[in-house]
């Protein structure tokens, strides 16, 4: 009982009556504190804003009362953040739940520590240091052990403990360096990709100088994050050199290295099999492409956000694949889920272009799906239109696609002015973002072309003419090969080329 | 408000409230474990006792008797306690809050919840760096840095913290080699074999290794090992002036930074004044003492231990009247935990002892007070040779001396004594000082005039200074020499 004692000194100090859990139900009859009523406020959806917010308190919005107020709640919004129901959710696989279990012993632990109860630190951290070490939690094992190692040489002294303690500490602090060196390097290639322009050779150059140095740690350290952290660093600088070769058997040594270990995540596991994926698609190998992806969906929660992403590549491989029938089945799964809503906006907009490529499919191939695709994929051609997507802002060259299927609508409804403005969009584009250097040359040509279109006062026989050696020039250059997005061209430009013929007179 | 949206929708979508066990403030206090820890020292007030009130939190309301059951809830509720009544800028509520906040920060980045997790990156990234908490300091950078790779792509904002995680991983290997040696310190400190003169030694070495990093590192993590270091190289040595000095240095060091510990500042000021107690300043030592204690929880058991320590000094310095004043305010502490049973009662005897030697003058209100709780000091019996409390026995059995000797039976005590010397493993000086003691019981036992043996003893101590570095092996409450001047006035 020593240990349960030992909380009395803490507990005992405390008004206890203030021991109060938010998430609990509103009692009938019983006066609850502001911030119980303000969560469920919150919780029903009768709180929007500040404005709300305050008014449902009786306080004024601007005033510092209302400000503390907030502080306050926030802080105490945090312990029942650490206490988050993992194991009945479908949304959160094993390794994750252990991770969420580590994570609350850690703030509990370290509570203890700097308490002083070291009784009760101690029981908690051999109790959880095994978890933390099974799991890869490297942070929550290292902090347990560099306390035993101190509580078995200074409170009760014990030799065999403590080297053992001490033979922990010094394996996990290496391992806690190698895991944020990797993670460094990775963010590192990744990053300039997510806003800013920056040459693919650069980063392939920057990439290698990384893993260079991660080599350093490679033999000694075999953790899930540090393993994830140096292949993905790899894989990204061969993909940005477009050796997609190489970039799948860096993949592949990834998912071997992974598969070894028993608590690696279905869903780190993932990011090497869909990156795969898009190499395969880069190298027209669309039937392994989807097999590959098809698996990492069936590992994947049905209705969680990463199914969600998995989907939405089998939706752009398939389009690339010309695999229109595939596409829409993907498409339905996708907006009939009833997870659908809950995903972000920045996603359904992603969503809403390739169902804007879908629908092109349906009325330039035909799909047969039986279905009004308009309808299931929740399309409105005019919102499409005349929307500035945020997913244009996004990222260099995504802008493109957006504007060449917005003008596909337009040329198909004879909408010729509005068709013309998209071409100068598209013309303006190119321009200010693509030159010689920055590859896209299947995307710069196509624009080209399209550009003609205006010049050909919208002629079939005059656009053919003018763009037949540049369609074979297109059809030369491997879609991988020079530097192409992944996401740029969704349906291939020779396909395009023959829609954009057909709405032609 | 759609931070706070975010964070009470993933609450209540992943049903938080089933999982969170907390003990209610009426159940909590009615376990098993409770009653005991509290109860079991006689104290008890009307809120402790009250009852359960009806409604309350449904499924932790019943009592655990499952103490692994018990525990897990007590380490929930641990995380619920209302903090608002502590000291805001007491670094160690500053360390754990900020390690409960990590730890939701993580679960927030596991959970793909980012509104609110930039807000509460850079406030705990604020604190860690104040308050020198250097792991977190790197981990909570880190997140922030994968934030602005992964999801913000913001390049001056990734670098900055880059630059922030390879400054604190430089700050990070200095306090773990700092760390590393102060344990190796201690696990040649524990092995039986080994010498104080190859501790030392081993100290020394350890001191050389760390000042590169002393140079470039001064968080209170390295601060406070490095100097205990330097520190247990001159006790080991008993170079008094130089742990005097050490002191100083790492009290100027640590007292500087808001973000130390006091209970650490603290450390090092009981250092000074055990460096000061044997350097024969008991004026200066007690004022350092006093600074030690200042420094301390009130009421935790090392705030006792170093209340019995000053006692102790106290009475070395014939400085009755405030010994008991102090063993008054002691006593008198009904505030859970009280002054530990066995050491309260050792020291009321020893005031009691001395009042009946008539060296001190107690009122009878106190005299009752401390005859409550006392050892039955008035019976000249030898007590048994146990290790169970025997420093304890020695100290009574020391302030019973002159009795013994009028009773002419000073042989026994010195036998008791010789025995005592065999048990105890009591330090060097220490030993010797007794033996002293045992020449002069046997003299005395072969015929020796007390008086006369009282004197010749007391010129013997005077060469013998007693060590306050290892008070706890001391049994002299009263010094021997004290009881000596007794004798002889006797």
């Amino acid at each position: 009982m020593t240990d349960l004692k030992e909380f009395t000194h803490v507990i005992d100090g405390y008004k206890l009556r203030q021991v109060e859990v938010l998430t609990r139900p509103l009692r009938p009859g019983v006066q609850e504190t502001r911030y119980k009523i303000m969560y469920h406020a919150l919780a029903e959806g009768q709180v929007r804003n500040e404005i709300e917010g305050a008014q449902l308190l009786g306080l004024d919005v601007k005033g510092r009362p209302f400000r503390r107020f907030l502080l306050e709640f926030r802080r105490r919004l945090f312990a029942p953040l650490l206490f988050l129901d993992t194991e009945t959710s479908p949304n959160f696989n094993t390794t994750q739940k252990a991770n969420f279990e580590c994570l609350r012993k850690l703030a509990t632990f370290q509570t203890l520590v700097y308490r002083h109860c070291p009784e009760n630190a101690c029981i908690l951290a051999k109790s959880i240091i095994e978890l933390a070490v099974q799991n890869d939690v490297t942070l929550v094992a290292l902090e347990m052990a560099t306390f035993l190692k101190r509580y078995y040489v200074e409170r009760v002294p014990d030799s065999e403990q403590y080297l053992y303690y001490q033979a922990y500490v010094e394996r996990l602090r290496l391992d806690w360096l190698a895991e944020n060196k990797a993670m460094e390097s990775y963010q590192a290639v990744i990053a300039p990709a997510v806003k800013f322009k920056s040459t693919q050779l650069q980063i392939s150059k920057r990439a290698h100088a990384l893993v260079e140095s991660l080599s350093l740690y490679k033999e000694k350290c075999n953790t899930i994050i540090f393993v994830s952290g140096y292949y993905a660093t790899r894989y990204i600088g061969e993909m940005a050199r477009f050796h997609w070769h190489d970039a799948i058997a860096v993949c592949d040594e990834a998912i071997r290295s992974l598969n070894d270990k028993l608590c690696t995540s279905p869903r780190i596991m993932a990011v090497f099999k869909v990156h795969k994926v898009i190499c395969l698609t880069m190298l027209d190998r669309y039937t392994e492409a989807l097999r590959l992806n098809s698996e990492v969906i069936q590992a994947e929660i049905e209705g969680s956000r990463n199914w969600f992403l998995y989907l939405d590549n089998q939706l752009l491989v398939s389009l690339k694949a010309t695999k229109y029938q595939f596409a829409c089945e993907t498409a339905t799964k996708i907006y009939s889920s009833r997870n659908f809503a809950t995903m972000p906006e920045s996603i359904k907009e992603s969503w809403t272009l390739l169902a804007a490529y879908l629908i092109l499919a349906d009325r330039n191939e035909s799909i047969n799906s039986g279905i009004q695709l308009e309808k299931v994929l929740n399309f409105r051609l005019n919102k499409f239109l005349n929307q500035v997507p945020n997913y244009s802002k996004d990222k260099k060259g995504l802008n493109v696609p957006i504007l060449i299927a917005q003008f596909l609508f337009l040329l198909q409804a004879k909408e010729f002015d509005r068709a013309h403005d998209k071409l100068t969009s598209l013309r303006k584009y190119r321009v200010k973002h693509f030159n010689t250097e920055d590859g896209y040359y299947r995307t710069q040509l196509f624009i080209r072309m399209l550009c003609s279109v205006a010049g050909t006062a919208f002629n079939k026989k005059l656009f053919l003419k003018k763009t037949v050696d540049m369609i074979k020039t297109v059809t030369q250059i491997p879609k991988g090969h020079p530097d192409q997005h992944f996401k740029i061209e969704i349906i291939p430009y020779e396909i395009l080329w023959q829609w954009v013929a057909n709405c032609l007179d | 408000m759609e931070e706070f949206r975010e964070l009470v929708l993933l609450l209540k979508n992943y049903s938080a409230d089933q999982h969170i066990e907390v003990f209610d403030s009426i159940s909590i206090k009615q376990s098993p474990f409770w009653v005991e820890g509290v109860f079991e020292n006689g104290y008890a007030d009307a809120d402790h006792q009250m009852a359960p009130t009806p409604g309350m939190n449904g499924h932790s309301k019943a009592t655990c008797h499952d103490p692994s059951q018990s525990r897990q809830r007590l380490w929930n509720t641990l995380l619920f306690l209302d903090l608002t009544q502590e000291d805001h800028h007491d670094p160690r509520r500053v360390a754990y809050l900020c390690w409960q906040r990590l730890a939701v920060l993580k679960t927030l980045m596991a959970a793909g919840a980012f509104k609110s997790l930039r807000e509460i990156a850079e406030s705990i990234l604020q604190m860690a760096t104040a308050y020198e908490l250097t792991t977190i300091v790197i981990e909570t950078a880190a997140q922030l840095r994968q934030f602005c790779a992964l999801h913000d792509g913001n390049m001056s904002g990734f670098k900055k913290y880059c630059q922030l995680i390879d400054q604190y991983e430089n700050i990070l290997q200095a306090e773990q080699a700092a760390d590393d040696e102060y344990c190796a310190f201690l696990f040649l400190q524990n092995q039986a074999s080994c010498s104080a003169q190859s501790l030392s030694q081993h100290a020394k070495e350890a001191c050389q290794r760390l000042q590169p990093y002393a140079d470039s590192c001064t968080t209170s993590a390295f601060v406070l090992n490095f100097y205990f270091l330097k520190l247990q190289a001159a006790f080991l040595e008993a170079e008094w002036e130089k742990v005097v000095q050490i002191s100083n240095q790492a009290t100027q060091l640590l007292s500087r930074k808001s973000v130390s510990s006091p209970a650490k500042i603290g450390a090092f000021s009981l250092s000074k004044a055990l460096g000061w107690a044997n350097l024969g300043q008991l004026d200066q030592a007690l004022e350092a003492l006093n600074a030690a204690i200042a420094d301390e929880i009130e009421g935790n058991l090392n705030w006792y231990r170093l209340q019995e320590m000053k006692l102790t000094w106290l009475l070395h310095q014939s400085k009755y009247a405030a010994a008991l004043d102090l063993a008054k305010t002691l006593n008198l502490k009904n505030k859970y935990p009280e002054w530990p049973q066995e050491q309260k009662r050792l020291y009321n005897s020893v005031l009691l002892s001395l009042a009946d030697l008539g060296i001190l003058s107690i009122p009878n209100r106190v005299k009752g007070m401390l005859m409550a709780n006392c050892l039955p000091f008035r019976n000249l019996h030898l007590p048994e040779m146990s290790s169970a409390n025997l420093d304890a026995k020695a100290a009574l059995l020391l302030l019973q001396l002159p009795k013994w000797i009028q009773s002419g039976a000073s042989g026994q005590v010195a036998n008791w004594f010789q025995q005592y010397l065999e048990w105890s493993g009591a330090c060097a000086p220490q030993s010797r000082r007794l033996e002293t003691l045992v020449t002069t019981l046997q003299d005395i036992e072969a015929g020796q005039k007390p008086a006369q043996a009282a004197l010749e003893c007391i010129t013997q101590l005077k060469n013998l200074p007693l060590d306050y570095s290892s008070p706890e092996a001391a049994p002299e409450i009263i010094k021997i020499e004290q009881i000596m001047d007794t004798l002889i006035r006797l």
